[in-house]
């Protein structure tokens, strides 16, 4: 018994540290550049996981989704600052080769912190999900 | 009646003792003309043989000239006369504006890059080394570090060979009585100025600054921020900062941090 309080209290001391913890160095320029790690569940066309890279050249914001051989070139990207909603579309295939275009809307939530994260869903065709990625 | 012909004398001498003390330290430093080297180079330091440095803390990053409160504005409406901001840069300095600053990554022991190492307080020296064909800009406050700011023509570098860095690359050279220091490559890991504070910048930051010595107890500070990433033109500040004839205090805000308050929302010192 006291071996599990032990593991459950390491546990939670473990997991308040880490909740707190912060680099020394986060990404102070714009708000959506870098690379993003999270999930966009309930898809019969790509897996749960999902990893998008995110660039800013003064102009406009590009990127990819999935970076790799079935990669989602992003086409059209917007943030907007009032509320610091995030819209992305990509053009990619579902399983029958059908083309279909991934539309995500989110919030930018956590702004100051280096892991912020975009909170929203994802839809593509018939389909639709919950979408939450965390800046790396 | 014994008691006070006994503390007299011993009042006396504290006072007298006090007072050169006192106004050693509120000296203020002798007028003068600006300082050269025997090869009429603007001397940026104390003359040889004495002592001093510039006493940073004072001027703010303002394209207008906006009432301050410390790091923040007097009326929040100036926001659009500080800088020609992109509107989400805009926004991000609002937004760090309204948190009082509180994510600001100097406290943390980040470098006062860019134009916050003339202004961060704790002070600023600027070492000539001409045999190196170099100066340094040597900060008194935050982490204790340093520019260096090439002197010998070398043009910065391009393409792979650039590494983004906190101080990035500067380059230098005279006009007349001027130093006037081109620097790029600069990461996106700090705030460029503490005032007004949350000032946003991106790696595509270009700096031209103009450094100058009009007395010898002024120095003029003079910066053109080219940054098409976070504005939509370049546009400058300027400001003076006053000479001390004491020397900089070792300070290292690893070890001493005296910028705590702002880890809790609190004032940017």
């Amino acid at each position: 018994m006291r071996a599990w309080t032990f593991v459950i209290a390491l546990t939670l001391m473990t997991g308040a540290a880490l909740s707190h913890a912060r680099p020394v160095a986060a990404q102070e320029g714009h708000p959506l550049k870098g690379s993003w790690l999270g999930t966009w569940a309930k898809s019969q066309n790509h897996g749960d996981d999902v990893l998008v890279v995110l660039k800013w050249d003064g102009k406009a914001i590009t990127g990819m989704i999935n970076p790799g051989t079935d990669n989602i070139t992003i086409k059209n990207a917007t943030l907007t600052p009032e509320g610091w909603l995030v819209h992305l579309e990509g053009d990619s295939k579902d399983k029958a080769g059908k083309p279909i275009t991934y539309i995500i809307d989110g919030k930018l939530e956590n702004l100051g912190l280096p892991h912020r994260s975009i909170t929203g869903t994802w839809k593509a065709g018939t389909e639709s999900g919950p979408f939450k990625i965390s800046r790396q | 009646m014994r008691l006070i012909a006994r503390l007299v004398p011993v009042l006396l001498l504290g006072a007298s003792l006090a007072v050169p003390i006192a106004a050693q330290r509120a000296a203020k430093p002798a007028a003068g003309p600006t300082p050269h080297w025997p090869d009429r180079r603007v001397n940026f330091g104390p003359l040889p043989g004495g002592k001093g440095h510039w006493n940073t803390g004072v001027g703010n990053l303002s394209e207008a000239n906006v009432k301050m409160d410390g790091a923040f504005l007097v009326d929040p409406k100036d926001i659009d006369r500080i800088a020609p901001f992109q509107p989400w840069a805009k926004a991000l300095v609002q937004y760090r504006l309204d948190t009082r600053g509180k994510d600001d990554p100097h406290p943390r022991c980040i470098p006062p890059a860019g134009p916050r190492q003339f202004n961060t307080p704790y002070g600023l020296e600027i070492v000539d080394q001409p045999e190196l064909k170099r100066m340094l800009v040597l900060s008194g406050g935050g982490s204790r570090s340093w520019r260096v700011i090439y002197m010998d023509g070398r043009p910065h570098p391009a393409g792979d060979d650039v590494n983004p860095t906190y101080y990035g690359h500067s380059v230098g050279h005279w006009e007349k009585d001027t130093l006037v220091v081109d620097t790029v490559g600069f990461n996106e890991r700090f705030w460029m100025t503490r005032r007004p504070t949350g000032m946003v910048h991106t790696d595509m930051l270009h700096l031209i600054e103009h450094i100058s010595r009009p007395d010898f107890n002024t120095l003029r500070y003079e910066v053109t921020i080219d940054d098409p990433g976070a504005y939509t033109r370049p546009w400058t500040a300027s400001w003076n900062i006053p000479w001390t004839t004491e020397e900089v205090e070792e300070y290292f805000c690893q070890d001493n941090n005296k910028d705590t308050g702002q880890l809790v929302g609190g004032d940017t010192p």
